[in-house]
């Protein structure tokens, strides 16, 4: 569980599975839920409530986000990569993975192809490389894209609050960094070497970013490691631990899930599409302010109704490939499978098609 | 609810009182030993601090039961107000309620000045609590640079309205790390109630008590309307988790270790 909660596992399950559909009702019912309340919307008693809750989150959301949907497009710029997880392409010991590491002039060519799209939101990603995520190298990258995108965010290798000092001045203002799994023990099984492999350093990133002064902050756990309703618990109290900790950042919810691949990594605990959604549905109505973003590891289908409802944010045309919008024209590389492979114009007409406006510009890295 | 301690001191009452505006000394000493507070606050502009023994508001209060808070009332710029601060502090007072109006039809804290001062009180080691409106970025900045606790207002001072900033201070006391003492305009024990029910630490008043026909039995009234509502916190209200209520905007810090 995350550390701070004062709640352990068993009192969280215990919660959850004592719930019954009063509780479900009171907790849509209230107009400042909180954690309880989540605990109440994610248990196995909320089922019977999708369409209340549906119609609750997109009432939330319209509230704070209105009838708009900010899109973004991330930037691989390396792969390779020192760690060990298990479930990942991009491990060390993982043969099958060609590897690249774009050079200034790759990660330009495929800036302009992103911004050619439209985009205008870049995340920034890259495997965990001792070279490739030295801090000078990232704020290198930084200065590179700033002038070409209004808002720059980053997911490489947790840092700390120096280096974050130095990469904001860089030019980046989001951070995404995915615990994993809030569970230590399963956490020490999934990352069994390499720098990841140490749970507290991980989970205190955003922290560092945030006293660095990043103003969006990133936090999710992978759907599929481990039971998914204690996780969600944690992630909620991660999520208001940042609230108290760095008020003056906002929190950004993702929900990346699993999805097996022929002889990939076999999820123990997949999360079904009901369960991902009442997730997600959750988070939005106890955290209405918060952002949250919509993986393209989901199809098509799922994206565009849960932008109605919960979701803020999607990616757009992702290559999760280095050097997969230009530098590279077919190379099987990517980090994980992609279910939304429409090209951006699609995903924009979609948007338009629910009745909402594509935001591309949401901040503008010159302020 | 969390036990009451604001800079090394616990309170076992959450009902602070103001000492202006009581006809005699007499009176304030049945009001103090009727509402049982253990902080009171006074105007340094009001008393003479040289000779406590001879002060008729100092003599009233037995200072080893009750922590006198000098207030910097009267101040209308920061630097005025550290001026008392550092008065107060020769004289061997070392807890500061800044208050710093410059607007005299309304009293209403300015927080320009006052963070300033803030600032400026918590690196002369004083135990600092800022008078500030019911303005929750504020509330955040001043605990940033040094403030024990925070006062936001529920109304105008001496309007006895009750919570009239209602919202912000739900989102006050959601946010802050420090204790929130809701003060000025609480004009009913069930004022102070709600204040307390909604997640605030403590509540000050003074010219509800003050100004009222009795003051000393509407100092208990107020003392045992706190204490209603803290049990009744503690207690865990049936109703919030069955209706549509509110919820205790205190439970999601409260979740978390320190």
């Amino acid at each position: 569980m995350f550390p701070y909660l004062k709640l352990s596992k068993e009192e969280v399950e215990a919660r959850i599975a004592a719930t019954t559909p009063d509780d479900v009702a009171a907790a849509l019912a209230k107009d400042r839920p909180g954690f309880f309340d989540l605990l109440a919307l994610i248990s196995p008693a909320a089922a019977g409530f999708l369409p209340r809750m549906r119609e609750r989150a997109a009432e939330a959301r319209r509230r704070y986000y209105g009838r708009t949907v900010s899109v973004y497009a991330p930037l691989y710029i390396g792969n390779t990569c020192v760690n060990s997880c298990r479930y990942c392409d991009f491990r060390i010991q993982h043969q099958g993975t060609a590897r690249k590491d774009l050079s200034p002039d790759e990660i330009r060519a495929e800036a302009e192809a992103v911004r050619a799209t439209g985009v205008d939101s870049l995340l920034v990603v890259a495997g965990e490389n001792p070279r490739v995520n030295s801090p000078e190298h990232l704020a290198e990258v930084g200065r590179l894209l700033k002038p070409m995108f209004s808002y720059l965010a980053l997911e490489v290798a947790p840092q700390s609050e120096e280096t974050y000092r130095l990469l904001f001045e860089a030019g980046f203002e989001g951070l995404t960094c995915f615990q994993e799994t809030y569970d230590q023990e399963r956490y020490k099984y999934f990352h069994p070497a390499g720098p990841k492999s140490d749970y507290d350093w991980r989970l205190r990133t955003q922290w560092r970013a945030g006293r660095a002064g990043f103003r969006t902050l990133g936090v999710a756990f992978l759907l599929g490691l481990c039971p998914w309703r204690p996780e969600a618990a944690s992630l909620a109290a991660h999520a208001i631990w940042l609230q108290r900790e760095c008020w003056r950042s906002k929190v950004q919810f993702a929900f990346p899930r699993f999805c097996p691949t022929e002889g990939g990594f076999q999820p123990e605990h997949p999360v079904s599409d009901e369960d991902l959604e009442l997730m997600m549905l959750a988070f939005r109505i106890v955290f209405p302010t918060c952002c949250m973003t919509v993986s393209t590891r989901e199809a098509p289908a799922f994206r565009d109704r849960i932008v109605q409802t919960a979701a803020d944010n999607m990616s757009a045309g992702s290559r999760v490939t280095p050097g997969g919008y230009a530098v590279l024209a077919d190379h099987d590389v990517a980090q994980f499978t992609l279910t939304d492979k429409r090209p951006p114009a699609e995903v924009y007409a979609a948007i338009r098609a629910g009745g909402q406006e594509v935001v591309f510009k949401n901040w503008d890295n010159r302020i | 609810m969390k036990p009451l301690a604001i800079g090394n001191r616990r309170f076992t009452n959450r009902f602070f009182l103001g000492t202006g505006k009581f006809a005699s000394s007499e009176q304030l000493r049945a009001t103090l030993a009727a509402s049982q507070t253990e902080l009171v606050t006074t105007a340094l502009s009001r008393v003479h601090e040289a000779d406590a023994a001879a002060d008729d508001i100092l003599s009233a209060i037995d200072r080893s039961k009750v922590e006198v808070m000098l207030n910097t009332s009267g101040a209308r710029t920061a630097a005025e107000a550290v001026r008392i601060a550092k008065i107060g502090k020769a004289a061997g007072f070392s807890w500061i309620k800044l208050e710093i109006h410059p607007d005299a039809r309304y009293l209403l804290p300015d927080p320009v000045e006052t963070l300033a001062a803030v600032e400026e009180c918590a690196k002369m080691g004083l135990v600092v609590l800022p008078y500030i409106n019911a303005d929750p970025v504020l509330a955040k900045r001043c605990e940033e640079a040094g403030a024990a606790a925070v006062m936001p207002l529920a109304a105008p001072i001496g309007s006895n309205r009750g919570l009239r900033t209602r919202d912000m201070l739900e989102i006050i006391v959601e946010q802050a790390r420090v204790p929130v003492v809701v003060d000025a305009g609480i004009g009913l024990p069930s004022h102070a109630a709600e204040a307390i029910e909604l997640g605030a630490d403590a509540v000050l008043a003074n010219t509800a008590v003050a100004a009222a026909g009795d003051p000393p039995a509407m100092a208990e009234a107020f003392r045992l309307a706190v204490r209603a509502a803290e049990i009744a916190v503690q207690a865990g209200p049936a109703a919030e988790r069955r209706t549509a209520a509110a919820s205790s905007p205190m439970d999601d810090f409260s979740i978390l270790s320190e």
